[in-house]
């Protein structure tokens, strides 16, 4: 039986451009050295308590350190948010526009947000919001575009894939990128800690991220 | 409490009596004549035998003598919908003798919001309710000024509430009524059951000394009939059905007679609605399906045509086991094993309502091995012997939704309120600690977490004049209108309704099953073929189609499982079919029938005798699969099977896929794994030594304690899975169970609601108590271990039953690793 190795990163290329999909929840394009992430959802646990569920906000630490670390790891000309930084107007406080601002400081003109549904209304100082991003032969958008171009690659977010593995035996169920070769979308996995997902369909091409190191082609 | 009535009114009840021509029955005149005295307690008599007026005819009488007073005077809590009407009928027979003047309301989940104010402003002297809507009532602001002069409870079929988390909240709410008012006197009715004690006291609270008992000495008589296939060849083996052997049935029941044909689940019963109407196409008018997610307005029809003739058969589940006073029906048709000899009890009596009459039940099948159940049972029930009901204890989730309806409606006073809930039964072990965790919980949002700035639920409201008392309310309208959306206890999936696009409702469907259909798909629900045109806003719009399909939906419910008492019979029963090869002639129908299958077990294993345990292996297709037989029911099956799943994997590391039926289990590998290992290391197989640590860690490796907590996590206000539709960000606030239960693991590891799901898992699922004992007694059991080349009679169902769970203790990259070999893609 042949074994699976640990691998942390794997490569998908675009007609003549390589992208990088990492186990970190990332996609770096190396040409341009652009790094994506996607679906965030900052606040939603200060959302749920809101709501009279009591939620801990610790994920929301977390995930600002993760992205901190990538930064100083892939030291990016431009990090690319792929919108739902945040999760709702309404749990945006204080402490946490503290947080996100500091960040975007530190990496002064580094971060970009590609503003998605959730992100409607949360104005935070220093963050330039943009509808879509064009770079080489790929657009960067929030949700998937619809419309097909035979050329370019859309890079998106906001659909939080996720597939399950099953035989007979056993079932686990993984984040993952996803590619629809039909409309020429690739998918990001929610980058958030509290982020939940839906099922890809099948046609998909996918690569399920198995641990913080090891990301495996499905397919 | 001051006597008001005297021996002179209680002539009046006599009189009521003697207007409608029925002799007071002994058990109803020892049941108003202890209410006259002031007394409380419970009514243990078969279905069927005016358990209604004997309750009721005290309090009538009361509020008769009374004259009444603003507020609801006397409460009637049934567990159904279905059962409201027909109460109300009853008492407004008896009010038009007593006085006319006398109100009577009901209160459900049916009633319309405009009846339901009007009740508010002017309740109604009696007001008839499910568990649910009395929570609800209690959640109101006035809730205190409506029960102000409220004298009596009535509940009826409380066997049907005790043994679930609705029984856990009616007695709270119970114990919120009582401790408002002392002088309440409290009745409940039920079947006969093996703990009537324990019923009563749960209902009255711990510290109501001597509940009074009354039982009546009715003897019910029941005759079961088999129906067994023709040919035993085609006996159905497991799977869903048996409808193979429709015909047999067809053969055994009358067109012309009222007829109630009983299944397990839904789904069995659409199916068996389909097949029954097919193969008679001249009675199309006369079958009926019934069952709970139907529409009401279908319901109610169906329930009217059978008390006017106009339906001869009802297929229905469940949901016609109790009430609905249809005149006695004919016939009785149990199709698949009740599991339990109170249900079947309960069932049969729906036939035949006179005292001293005879229920006659017809039984069909749906697996082979199901008649040794019937032939167990019928043994017992000749005995006189029926099951005993368990509790659930310490359900926080309840609780904490009990807790949050009180903030919700008058407020609470933790200190009076933690003694009130603990003189409830099924809260009398709440330790301190555990009740202060539920306070931090609903006010901070936790005890070992940092403070959360925006969480908000209860808050407390100091008192104005005494600055140190205060109550716990809810303030923000918003939370207290998802609270009300959500309050209850039974747990399902959401649901979408199912409306014909010309808009006639149908029932409702579970979302898993309509987010599976695509445009143009045909599936079979409401007794209808029907197309699929669209879904919106959870409104599933279809029409009808004449295309076939054999796609009907099933939904998920409670599972019936054989009772302790049954399963210890019904090892007797298989020991006792060893010797039935010489003895032919002495043995029932149902054994009888069984022999060639039982003669097949011998020649492929073994038929298990008292003192042994049966294990098989077989091997097929690269799995290999150990078979064993403790006969111990469902749940303890999967326990056992768990435990030694883990121990196993303790010797050899593996990944296990288990499944299990009320005979047996087993567990199966990919690999070519060496179950006779069990031979050599037996008794460490059998050892209860670190069996609560080996279960435990069973529990873990499992997703069991993930159900479960889905489960708690809705009750107890977690996931609202209902949402008021105005609301429109109720989609920001979905999030599955399973991420709460990973962060909550995470971060606060003492969390209560872990804790249950762990407690439910262990207590009532897996049911560590009867593990126990069932590990003790096959460590002295010979272990018989048969490698077989065919699988054995007993093996197959389990062989052919679906994956249910999985053990491993291999990494998720060696799983990852099997999985991507052998895949299926979803």
């Amino acid at each position: 039986m042949k074994n699976i190795k640990t691998c942390p990163s794997t490569n998908f290329s675009w007609k003549g451009t390589k992208i990088e999909l990492y186990a970190s929840q990332v996609l770096f394009i190396p040409l341009t050295r652009e790094l994506l992430i996607s679906d965030v959802h900052i606040g939603k646990a200060e959302y749920f308590q809101l709501n009279g569920i009591p939620l801990t906000n610790n994920e929301d630490e977390n995930n600002i350190n993760r992205i901190y670390k990538l930064i100083n790891q892939f030291k990016p000309r431009k990090l690319v948010i792929l919108g739902d930084l945040f999760h709702s107007r309404f749990s945006l406080n204080k402490n946490l526009i503290y947080k996100v601002e500091r960040l975007f400081k530190n990496f002064k003109n580094k971060i970009e947000l590609i503003e998605g549904n959730h992100d409607k209304g949360c104005k935070i100082n220093g963050i330039s919001y943009l509808k879509e991003k064009k770079s080489l032969n790929l657009i960067f958008t929030h949700e998937p575009i619809k419309k097909k171009d035979n050329n370019k690659l859309n890079i998106c977010g906001h659909y939080h894939p996720k597939l399950i593995l099953k035989n007979n035996q056993d079932k686990l169920s993984f984040k993952c990128f996803a590619f629809d070769s039909i409309n020429n979308n690739l998918y990001l996995p929610s980058f958030g800690d509290l982020t939940g997902g839906f099922l890809c369909k099948k046609h998909f091409k996918k690569w399920a991220i198995i641990s913080e190191n090891n990301i495996v082609e499905i397919s | 409490m001051k006597k008001i009535i005297g021996k002179d009114s209680e002539n009046h009840i006599r009189k009521f009596f003697k207007k409608n021509n029925w002799h007071p029955l002994e058990f109803q005149i020892e049941a108003w004549e202890s209410y006259l005295k002031g007394e409380s307690g419970i009514i243990q008599v078969p279905t069927g035998y005016g358990k209604t007026y004997a309750a009721l005819m005290g309090p009538l009488l009361k509020l008769k003598e009374l004259k009444y007073s603003k507020g609801i005077n006397i409460l009637l809590v049934t567990p159904l919908k279905a059962l409201s009407r027909d109460l109300k009928k009853s008492i407004l027979d008896a009010i038009q003798f007593f006085d006319p003047n006398i109100t009577v309301g009901i209160r459900n989940g049916d009633t319309s919001n405009y009846i339901k104010k009007k009740q508010t402003i002017k309740p109604p002297n009696i007001l008839i309710t499910t568990p649910e809507s009395l929570t609800l009532l209690i959640a109101n602001k006035e809730s205190n000024k409506l029960f102000r002069n409220l004298f009596s409870i009535i509940i009826d079929e409380w066997h049907e509430l005790m043994g679930c988390k609705r029984g856990n909240q009616c007695e709270l709410a119970l114990s919120w009524l009582r401790g408002n008012n002392k002088n309440i006197q409290i009745w409940g009715m039920s079947a006969t059951i093996g703990n009537i004690e324990e019923a009563a006291s749960s209902i009255l609270g711990l510290s109501f000394k001597k509940p009074k008992i009354i039982k009546s000495n009715i003897v019910k008589n029941i005759e079961i009939k088999s129906i067994i296939p023709n040919n035993i060849g085609t006996f159905p083996w497991s799977g869903h059905l048996g409808i193979k052997s429709h015909k047999s049935l067809l053969k055994e029941i009358d067109k012309d007679k009222s007829t109630l044909i009983f299944t397990n689940t839904r789904n069995q019963s659409e199916r068996w609605f389909q097949c029954l109407r097919y193969f008679n196409p001249d009675m199309e008018q006369n079958i009926a399906l019934h069952h709970g997610s139907l529409d009401k307005e279908a319901r109610k029809y169906v329930e009217e045509g059978v008390k006017e003739g106009s339906i001869k058969w009802v297929v229905c589940t469940s949901s016609l086991d109790l009430g609905v006073d249809f005149q006695p029906v004919d016939q009785i048709v149990q199709i698949g094993s009740a599991k339990n000899i109170g249900r079947l009890i309960q069932r049969a009596g729906r036939s035949a309502h006179k005292p001293g009459g005879i229920s006659k039940i017809l039984f069909m099948p749906t697996n082979a091995l199901e008649l040794l159940e019937i032939s167990a049972m019928r043994k017992l029930i000749n005995k006189g012997i029926t099951e005993k009901i368990n509790i659930p204890e310490l359900s926080y989730d309840v609780l904490l939704q009990h807790l949050v309806t009180l903030a919700c409606g008058p407020g609470f006073d933790p200190r009076i309120e933690k003694e009130r809930i603990k003189n409830c039964l099924s809260f009398r072990n709440l330790k301190d600690e555990d009740w202060q965790w539920c306070l931090d919980f609903l006010e901070y949002g936790g005890r070992c977490l940092k403070a959360y700035p925006k969480y908000k639920k209860i808050e407390k409201i100091y008192d104005s004049i005494n600055k140190k008392d205060f109550t716990y309310t809810v303030r923000d309208k918003t939370l207290i209108r998802i609270h009300k959306y959500n309050i209850g206890t039974i747990t399902s999936d959401k649901s979408v309704i199912v409306k014909y696009i010309k808009g006639k409702s149908l029932g409702s469907l579970e979302e898993n099953f309509a987010s599976k259909l695509k445009i143009g798909d045909t599936f079979f629900f409401a007794g209808k073929m029907l197309e699929f045109i669209k879904i919106r806003d959870m409104i599933l719009y279809v029409k009808n189609s004449s295309q076939k399909s054999s796609m009907i939906p099933a939904w998920i419910g409670g599972q019936m499982v054989i009772s302790d008492l049954l399963s210890k019979n019904i090892r007797k029963e298989i020991s006792l079919t060893n010797n039935l090869f010489d003895y032919k002639e002495f043995i029932n129908e149902e054994l009888k029938s069984l022999l060639p299958i039982l003669g097949k077990q011998k020649e492929i294993s073994n038929i298990p005798k008292e003192n042994q345990l049966l294990t098989e292996i077989y091997s097929f297709n690269g799995f290999k699969t150990l078979f064993v037989f403790p006969l111990e029911g469902k749940f303890v099956n999967e326990g056992i099977a768990f435990l030694w799943a883990l121990r196993f994997v303790n010797l050899n590391k593996t990944t296990f896929s288990i499944t299990a039926n009320d005979f047996g289990f087993s567990l199966t590998s990919t690999e070519n794994y060496d179950f006779s290992v069990l031979n050599n290391y037996l008794s460490y197989f059998m050892s209860i030594k670190n069996l609560e640590k080996d279960l435990e860690s069973a529990i873990n490796f499992s997703e069991l304690t993930k159900n479960k907590f889905k489960n708690i996590a809705q009750i107890s206000g977690l996931i609202n899975n209902n949402n008021p539709s105005k609301l429109k960000t109720s989609n920001q606030l979905s999030i599955s169970s399973n991420l709460l239960f990973e962060v909550f693991n995470k971060y606060e590891n003492n969390h209560l609601l872990l804790k249950q799901s762990y407690e439910e898992v262990k207590k009532q699922q897996l049911e560590i108590d009867r593990i126990n004992s069932s590990l003790q007694r096959m460590s002295k059991l010979d272990l018989i271990l048969n490698k077989t080349e065919y699988p054995s009679p007993f093996a197959f169902p389990l062989l052919v039953e679906r994956l249910n769970n999985t053990l491993s203790n291999e990494t998720i990259e060696e799983r990852v690793n099997k999985l991507i070999k052998s895949y299926e893609k979803y």
